[in-house]
């Protein structure tokens, strides 16, 4: 019984970065149709950048808000330098390739600059040790992940649903293009739109630095199961985002739990069935491109 | 208001408009006419800058164009309504509307004035575009556009696939507009709505312009309008 409710939470708790990191995708595909391959990388730079603000600073929260700045103005230079080009239906594998190009470079040099060992980082002292919940005792912070997780789920949501930008947001995922017509600049709201779905992803590296550390490699990892969130979520809705995450998070968990050999089976699993009975996800804008 | 000159434009390798040369002045109502692929959505495209020209110019109240992005020439007064059904599934009649409206811009055209001169949406405002009629799509387009406050608006055939009721109701708009003064490029298949509220007509046929006069003189020539029209 413990053990149920303590990866309920974890699950939870994952549940929740996966979400932060699939809202960033699914935010850039559905405006632009691309699926950015970049986006572990995203995470983990936004880990190293908060963990060297934490050790030079030594303040968490204001490595939280200076690294997803960075890594979200990096995500603007590149969107406007170059991912801008090759934009369209016929560039996909140009899109595909230069994102993961993009992963392999990021990699590098961030074990050029932080080295390839396993990098432990505290939690703030206001969230540390653990309290009673449930009949369990469970880390301050996580459960504050987990809270953290949803307040920037509802940002989002009324940012989507009751504000100007998300009104253009919700019209460019049907067609960005035409929104031009009306006036709309809709190159620097793929620019903006790219510089926030990054800024989530390096947001999401700091929160999971100190549940997941930081180590080469973890972009991948993460990539993989965000990826795995849009497949069974759906691309392109928030809602999509926020159940595929708490799917693939929990299947994660509880698969490493119970099941430690087949965890990634699990969660493949998953995917294919989704995929073979609702393509385009279970709650993906169906037959709307 | 506007000046096509002797454009050329492709769809990659496909030589689609083989040096189109038009006009439109200032409260003018002209109408492209012409078969289905001649070319007449991709002239509207080249103007608004979906699809910009690789040779010749496109002025738009004396300011050049050509290669202007899209969102720049719609701020210069050019309003479309695209082919076929272009209003955002997604998202309810008001946001459709109100998409285009750039707040503070100067302009007859706000949310007040829709519903009283299209009283019928009103009670439409909180549906979503795609539980509308073809027609009230339609009017929604047109509307979308006509907040942009335009001082020329483009059709791409409005009429298709109406019933006869509503493509009299958008040639009531088209006429009123230019009663404001409002310059208007329509395309169309329906020769008789074209005739009807067109002070000058071309012909497309190609790629290329193979008629240009008014109606009058167009409606004269049954042969050449059972050759390029297929009437
Ligand atoms: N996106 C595109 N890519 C490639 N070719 C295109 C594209 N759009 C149109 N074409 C081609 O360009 C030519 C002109 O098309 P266009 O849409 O301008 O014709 P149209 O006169 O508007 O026809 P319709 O009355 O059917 O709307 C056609 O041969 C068409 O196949
Ligand atoms: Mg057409």
């Amino acid at each position: 019984m413990e053990t149920l409710v303590i990866q309920t939470l974890n699950g939870l708790v994952f549940s929740m970065l996966l979400f932060v990191m699939a809202a960033g995708l699914s935010l850039i595909f559905g405006q632009m149709d691309v699926i950015n391959l970049a986006h572990g990388s995203f995470y983990l730079l936004g880990g190293y950048i908060g963990f060297t603000m934490i050790r030079q600073y030594e303040n968490y929260w204001l490595a939280l808000i200076i690294a997803p700045v960075i890594v979200g103005t990096i995500g603007f230079i590149i969107e406007y330098a170059i991912l801008r080009r090759i934009y369209g239906r016929h560039h996909h594998l140009n899109q595909v390739l230069f994102t993961f190009g993009l992963a392999l470079v990021a990699a590098d040099l961030i074990r050029w600059n932080w080295g390839s060992y396993v990098i432990t980082v505290a939690a703030p002292p206001q969230l540390q040790g653990q309290v009673p919940f449930l009949g369990i005792q469970f880390p301050v912070y996580r459960l504050a992940v987990i809270t953290f997780g949803l307040t920037i789920g509802a940002i989002l949501w009324i940012g989507i649903e009751r504000t100007r930008i998300g009104m253009i947001l919700r019209a460019g995922v049907s067609d960005a293009k035409l929104l031009s017509g009306f006036g709309v600049n809709i190159q620097l709201v793929f620019s903006g739109v790219f510089a926030m779905g990054t800024a989530l992803a390096a947001l999401a590296g700091v929160i999971g630095a100190p549940i997941h550390s930081l180590y080469p490699g973890l972009d991948f990892e993460i990539l993989i199961l965000t990826l795995a969130v849009v497949v069974v979520g759906g691309l392109g809705t928030l809602k999509g985002a926020f159940l595929g995450s708490l799917l693939i998070g929990m299947a994660d968990t509880f698969g490493k739990t119970f099941l430690p050999e087949f965890a990634l089976f699990l969660i493949f699993a998953v995917m294919a069935s989704v995929l073979i009975l609702r393509p385009s996800g279970l709650w993906g804008l169906r037959g709307q491109r | 208001m506007l000046v096509v000159d002797n454009i050329h434009t492709y769809y990659e390798e496909s030589h689609v408009l083989q040096g189109i040369s038009l006009q439109v002045e200032s409260g003018e109502t002209v109408a492209i006419l012409g078969r289905n692929g001649a070319g007449k959505s991709t002239v509207v495209k080249s103007i608004i800058g979906f699809q910009q020209p690789r040779i010749g110019r496109v002025l738009f109240s004396n300011v050049n164009i050509t290669h202007l992005p899209s969102y720049r020439i719609a701020r210069l007064g050019a309003g479309l309504v695209p082919q076929g059904q272009s209003i955002f599934p997604t998202l309810t009649v008001r946001e459709n509307i109100m998409l285009a409206s750039r707040g503070i811009q100067k302009g007859i055209w706000n949310l007040d004035r829709v519903l009283a001169t299209f009283p019928n949406l009103g009670e439409r405002l909180t549906h979503r575009g795609c539980d509308l009629s073809g027609g009230e799509q339609k009017l929604i387009a047109i509307v979308r556009a006509l907040m942009t406050n335009p001082r020329m608006l483009m059709l791409d055939e409005p009429s298709e696939g109406l019933a006869p009721l509503i493509i009299e109701e958008i040639g009531l708009i088209i006429r009123s507009l230019r009663d404001q003064g409002v310059s208007v490029l329509l395309v169309e298949q329906n020769l008789n709505f074209a005739f009807e509220v067109a002070d000058r007509i071309y012909v497309m046929s190609k790629g290329r312009i193979v008629f240009h006069g008014n109606p009058e003189e167009l409606r004269r020539d049954e042969t050449f309008l059972q050759f390029h029209l297929g009437l």
